[in-house]
């Protein structure tokens, strides 16, 4: 009997301390933001900064594995009220959301929006700009593109080492010239007599498909022209025949491993299987990881041709948003050239706020996106980190400056919704043709084109 | 071989087909079990590696030593212990409901005579036919519809029946239920709720014990839908707990990805190594019947 | 047919079943004539109620929505669809892409389905015997392949199937062979991903069958074995007739669930398109790629249509094979 009394009194005090804890403990009504995101555009580290900044604000990140995953469930979910407060969309699909600029919140009338504009690369700014004029998404990190190389391989092959004097061997400023003279360092690599150190060779570069994409970005049209679809254009043409006469060399100069998925790459990364990888940005860091023995051996130079980009992402707010107004402070302090800096202290994802890097541009004293001075403003190191950083992994390449140049040179390019499976059936047709499935340029022209058109049909 | 009488008898007694397993036997079995456990064992090898075990050629083999780190890093992304109760609970509530259910309309088309039941035992073959694909957009709107989004109830309502499990069982109790013993109970004057109950429960239950060994398993690897209606993190399942770990957009940092597999599918093996006696008496039931 | 002993040991039991099996049909709904027990009507109705209307609900009501869907121009962020009537399904017709996943689904399937049947009946009768030993040990392992998540399976095929640096090559090299190109060559790919099928799911058949041996009756065997029957002619006589609903189960499952192949093909490739060539795009893995890249929901549904229409076929024509071998055709 006393033994139960006891036990009552223990459970009654454990319920009032409970009471008062409960209520002495600062409490605010939280706010759960959702975010449905893939891969790694929403780092945790960030996300605790900004949630300690921001008491009563929960940001949940859900992984969707893929943008196509997380485009599927925004279609699902379009006039659902459980739809995520922000998503993030891959740039590929950039023109597709465009298209359907009512189904977001438009940005530019949130607070601060105005001012934002001008901390960023023009062309990267525009991908998150609709057709029907709102602003629906801020950008990401830029992929920029760079071409990194063994030196030791390059040595080898009596090739030089040094990145200024290897960006010369293809520094013609007509595009179409420059990678021409990167397929002819190519097939001077190839016909090098074999010796013991380059004896694993299975090709110049991974894969000379890789090419076409990079191509295409360096121009001004790709498969649009205005908001009308044009699959046959003269740059269209062009990033084909590059690509695919670097997909026809003889000798051959890919080792046809695809180095965006496929399990080739890896092994191929760290026992030499090829000397040079078209490298955006975010890549520098999975060849840091995943290839740890490689340090040393890597430089990165300028790619042929005027800059580049792979990848990059933008960051949007269905209009059936449950908490615009908190997902939009979340998304300006995310993309704030502030957090965007720490993303590249950290995993080398170059940012798309062209203000730390830009020459003239002054970055000092700047705070987060939407104008408040909860983290602290950016001071003249700061402002100076991404021009003077070399990366030791890669022989103190100068990875920061070349890659803000490679940024820099980029120009809007007209998009729109079927960019991303256009893109596709001229990509396939080079596979193709890398694969020697196909040996006739034309033909496989012909075929990119009318696929392009049966999917243009089709939609 | 030399056989004592003793054996010699045993094994008239028990005949051919029961004799034992000749070396041969062995080797198959022990040829599909390397090859089933190979890639759960390189799952952990992955893991515990650092990460560029994937790139060595050729390829690693030995376990490293940092399963530890990623184990604890695969726990800073996902709440892991929450999200194998969620899929645990969910996963058993639909075996079962499955597995009744099946059993009962198995029956009913198996054994009673009702008007049209052939064409509705056709009809439930051919909606295994369509693809499931097809309805998850209406589907979707339907949970919406319901509230049911990020609830655990979208994953449970739709799964409790399947034209698989209603077919299966069909067949089973078919083939397995004598007529005559049917007959013989409603002569006795059983009806058919005591038929079912004491007559096609028994017998069925090895069938039906794989069948909820199977669903349950369904469910456990079950990714698209779960993905698609889950949005908290507090309402994970496995399988979408796992997709938290493809970290790299372009690629997979495998070191984090195989720990978080490993860390899945492990405590489904020993489960399986415990009931593995149930499992098996469930299985081999039906011998000692005949 | 031709040894008498096993033609006895199939008379002896099979035509007491057959008897019990004539005196049951005469009260069967099927004999036109016959009156439906009211009471067990009912509770006929009333046992296949829940799966029914759970069915119809969550099930059917969807796919119906579906059909309709394949009538139009559906874009799923577009407000207002357009009605195209037969549009998709004569684009469909005339898609190359769709009959090369035709192709592609019915050899996968082959290379897959078929081993896999003979490979789990074999697999089950090792285990169905009383004197083998660590049982539990054996049935873990069949089914460890069906817990492997997803992606560790990508990453193990990746590993094995690679070009330059998979396993299968670097073995094939050392007996001078290959590489093989496991993604861009046609039938190799085909090989590849039937293996990976065959892995996961050959265990998980081979308990099915297990399940429903070990519900064969020893008398059976033991009536067999006094008339001198082989071994093998057990099986064929005794094993085989009985495991019939199984098999006609097995197959019409095997050959749905072969021919909505999707998982296997997009882990190989890594995207929908099933190989830049669509060497080994498969039926569902295109209907997938409208959903998920196209957008293209309509032409989707078209798709789904078409499947189940070539699923209908093959079953039908498997349902009639399946009843020859098995024995009931010789009635």
């Amino acid at each position: 009997m006393r033994k139960h009394l006891t036990r009552v009194r223990v459970m009654i005090l454990g319920l009032a301390s409970a009471l008062v804890f409960g209520i002495l403990t600062p409490s605010y009504a939280t706010t759960t933001i959702t975010v449905w995101t893939y891969g790694d555009v929403i780092d945790s580290t960030l996300v605790s900064e900004y949630e300690a900044a921001h008491p009563g604000i929960d940001i949940k990140a859900v992984n969707q594995g893929s943008p196509a995953a997380v485009k599927q469930k925004f279609q699902l979910y379009k006039n659902s009220s459980s739809v995520a407060d922000v998503i993030v969309y891959e740039t590929d699909d950039a023109g597709y959301f465009r298209h359907y600029g009512s189904l977001f919140k438009n940005l530019q009338n949130l607070p601060g929006a105005s001012s934002l504009r001008s901390n960023y690369l023009p062309w990267r700014w525009n991908q998150g700009v609709a057709e029907n004029g709102y602003l629906i998404g801020l950008p990401t990190d830029v992929g920029g593109l760079a071409v990194a190389y063994r030196k030791d391989l390059f040595a080898a092959a009596g090739l030089p080492t040094t990145p200024s004097k290897v960006a010369k061997l293809w520094n013609s400023s007509n595009t179409a010239t420059a990678w021409g003279q990167f397929v002819t360092v190519g097939k001077r690599f190839q016909s090098a007599p074999k010796t013991k150190s380059n004896k694993k060779i299975k090709g110049f570069i991974d894969s000379s498909g890789t090419i076409f994409k990079a191509v295409l970005n360096q121009g001004t049209t790709k498969f649009y022209s205005g908001s009308n679809e044009s699959l046959e254009n003269s740059q269209l043409r062009s990033a084909f025949n590059i690509a695919a006469n670097a997909s026809t060399a003889t000798p051959a100069i890919g080792a046809r491993i695809n180095p965006y998925g496929g399990s080739d790459w890896t092994p191929g990364l760290s026992s030499g299987a090829f000397a040079v990888t078209l490298a955006p940005a975010w890549q520098l860091d999975y060849i840091i990881h995943r290839a740890p023995a490689s340090r040393g051996k890597w430089n990165i130079t300028a790619a042929p041709g005027n800059g580049g980009n792979v990848g990059g992402s933008q960051l949007a707010i269905p209009k059936k948003a449950a908490h615009g107004t908190q997902a939009w402070d979340f998304i300006s302090w995310y993309e704030s050239p502030y957090a965007q800096l720490k993303m590249f202290k950290k995993r080398r994802l170059f940012p798309s706020a062209s203000v730390l890097y830009k020459p003239g541009a002054s970055c000092v004293g700047l705070s987060t996106g939407s104008g408040d001075s909860r983290t602290p403003a950016l001071t003249s190191t700061d402002c100076h980190y991404i021009r003077n950083f070399s990366d030791p992994f890669f022989n103190n390449a100068k990875v920061g400056a070349i890659y803000a140049d490679s940024a820099l040179d980029l120009h809007s390019i007209p998009s729109g919704p079927l960019e991303r499976q256009f893109t596709d059936a001229y990509q396939n047709q080079i596979g193709r043709l890398e694969a020697k499935k196909v040996t006739n340029v034309t033909t496989a022209w012909n075929k990119a084109v009318s696929d392009a058109k049966v999917i243009s049909r089709r939609n | 071989m030399t056989a004592t009488p003793v054996e010699a008898k045993k094994r008239r007694r028990k005949g051919k087909y029961f004799r034992g397993l000749s070396p041969l036997s062995y080797g198959i079995l022990l040829f599909i079990a390397f090859a089933s456990f190979f890639p759960f064992y390189w799952m952990f090898v992955v893991a515990s590696n650092g990460q560029d075990v994937i790139a060595r050629v050729p390829p690693a083999i030995k376990p490293g030593h940092n399963f530890i780190n990623e184990y604890h890093a695969v726990l800073e992304v996902v709440p892991f212990g929450r999200t194998m109760l969620n899929t645990v609970v969910i996963a058993l509530i639909i075996a079962f409901a499955q597995v009744f259910f099946s059993a009962m309309a198995g029956f009913a088309f198996a054994k009673l005579s009702f008007p049209g039941r052939k064409f509705l035992v056709v009809f439930v073959v051919a909606t295994m036919m369509l693809p499931s694909q097809l309805g998850l957009v209406p589907l979707f709107m339907m949970m919406d519809k319901f509230n049911w989004i990020d609830n655990f109830k979208a994953l449970i309502v739709p799964a409790i029946v399947t034209a698989f499990g209603v077919f299966w069982m069909r067949q089973v109790i078919d083939a397995q239920v004598p007529n005559e013993l049917l007959e013989a109970a409603k002569i006795d004057g059983a009806g058919v709720m005591r038929m079912f109950r004491s007559i096609i429960v028994p017998v069925i239950l090895p069938s039906a014990f794989v069948l909820g060994l199977f669903s349950f398993l369904a469910t456990w690897n079950d990714y698209l839908w779960p993905l698609l209606i889950l949005n908290s993190p507090e309402h994970y399942t496995v399988q979408v707990a796992l997709t938290q770990l493809n970290t790299q957009a372009y690629g997979i940092d495998y070191n984090i990805v195989m720990a978080g597999s490993f860390m899945a599918t492990a405590p489904l093996v020993l489960l399986f190594v415990f009931v593995g006696r149930r499992l098996v008496a469930g299985v081999m039931d039906g011998a000692v019947k005949g | 047919m031709t040894s008498t002993s096993a033609v006895d040991v199939d008379r002896s039991k099979r035509g007491r079943h057959q008897r019990e099996r004539v005196k049951i049909k005469s009260d069967h709904p099927n004999a036109k004539k016959q009156k439906y027990d009211k009471a067990e009507s009912r509770w006929a109705f009333l046992f296949i109620s829940p799966f029914y209307v759970i069915f119809l609900i969550f099930g059917l009501a969807p796919i119906i929505f579906s059909v309709a869907v394949s009538f139009f121009n559906w874009n799923p962020l577009e407000e207002q669809q357009t009605f195209i009537g037969l549009q998709n399904f004569k684009d469909l017709v005339i898609d190359p892409i769709f009959w090369i996943s035709v192709r592609n689904t019915f050899s996968i399937w082959f290379f897959s389905t078929i081993p896999q049947m003979f490979m789990a009946i074999g697999i089950a009768s090792i285990l169905r015997s009383p004197k083998l030993r660590g049982r539990v040990f054996w049935q873990t392992m069949l089914l460890l392949p069906n817990i492997t998540s997803a992606i560790a399976i990508a990453v193990v095929f990746g590993q094995m199937f690679g070009r330059d640096f998979g396993i299968i090559n670097i073995l094939l090299s050392h007996i001078n062979r290959g590489p093989v190109d496991w993604i861009e060559n046609t039938l190799p790919s085909h090989i590849a991903i039937a293996t990976m099928i065959t892995w996961r799911w050959v265990g998980y058949n081979s308990l099915i069958f297990l399940a429903s041996m070990n519900a064969i009756s020893k008398d059976l065997y033991e009536s067999a074995d006094l008339d001198g029957a082989s071994r093998f002619q057990q099986f064929r006589y005794v094993t085989l007739p009985q495991l019939k609903n199984t098999i006609t189960f097995m197959v019409i499952v095997g050959t749905i669930g072969g021919l909505q192949v999707f998982a296997e093909p997009a882990t190989l490739g890594g995207s929908y398109d099933g190989g830049t060539s669509n060497q080994f795009s498969t039926l569902t893995l295109y209907l997938f790629k409208q959903v998920a890249v196209n957008g293209t929901y309509g032409y989707a549904a078209a798709i789904g249509i078409g499947i189940t229409v070539l699923v209908v076929i093959i079953s039908a024509i498997n349902f009639f094979i399946t009843r020859r071998i098995s024995g009931e055709g010789s009635k």
